[in-house]
């Protein structure tokens, strides 16, 4: 998890402001000698434990069970972000966390609370579908990686072909060589 | 060798390039959202994800120490 500090900023802006944030703990997407894949739900209570001491987990964690129920049901991917409003409704879903796209959603939903006081009419509910660029600092990833051990670096390595922390120009210069 | 239980599956041991393809297809914005059964850390309480979304809107991130 590398959004942990600008997520954590939006939970200390938002939550005040009437929103629940959460993490949700689910399998580890990068298994290592250090933290490897959850065997127990023991084991999986001591490393969601800690994420929240070596990430400075300010945002309440919430565990999944070791079936990945919840996970699955949501869609399995490793960093995935969902708004849900008061009525139960996916307002927003992103496959990667983004804090600047996330900030802009509680906006809107700050705006509607605010037209709703004011009785403004609204016409309906629209839908607007975008692509978006996720900014990494591969020092995070390196950070990360480490911390899960050589293994997960190896692992990374033979799925993919390049090291998990290469940056784009990296591999591009890998590439012409 | 015997037959990876389900478990096994979902806790790959080796690291699993995730598809990021048929999450675009996956709830939908505007679905209702799935409710489940999460544990809160360091509390040991059993929660739903509808004890919350039914008082505020709720931001949800799915993530791991790895």
């Amino acid at each position: 998890m590398g959004e942990v500090p600008p997520l954590t900023k939006l939970y200390e802006r938002y939550q005040p402001r009437g929103f629940e944030f959460f993490i949700v703990y689910v399998r580890e997407a990068h298994p290592g000698e250090n933290f490897p894949h959850h065997v127990s739900f023991e084991q999986k209570i001591a490393q969601a434990r800690k994420l929240q001491e070596l990430e400075r987990v300010k945002i309440p964690i919430l565990l999944d069970d070791l079936e990945g129920t919840a996970h699955r049901a949501y869609g399995l991917l490793p960093n995935m972000v969902y708004l849900i409003d008061r009525d139960g409704l996916v307002v927003y879903k992103s496959d990667w966390t983004d804090a600047h796209e996330i900030q802009g959603m509680c906006e809107s939903l700050v705006r509607l609370d605010d037209m709703n006081a004011r009785r403004v009419p609204i016409i309906r509910k629209g839908i607007s579908e975008r692509l978006h660029w996720i900014p990494m600092d591969p020092r995070d990833r390196e950070r990360i990686y480490r911390r899960s051990g050589e293994k997960a670096i190896r692992d990374y390595l033979n799925a993919k072909g390049h090291l998990p922390y290469a940056t784009d120009v990296e591999k591009l210069n890998r590439r012409q060589t | 060798m015997a037959e990876q239980t389900e478990i096994e599956k979902y806790n790959y041991r080796d690291f699993v390039s995730s598809d990021f393809l048929p999450f675009r297809a996956h709830l939908p914005v505007g679905s209702s959202a799935p409710d489940c059964q999460l544990i809160l850390l360091g509390k040991n309480q059993s929660v739903r994800l509808s004890d919350y979304w039914i008082k505020n809107d709720l931001v949800v991130e799915f993530g791991s120490l790895t």
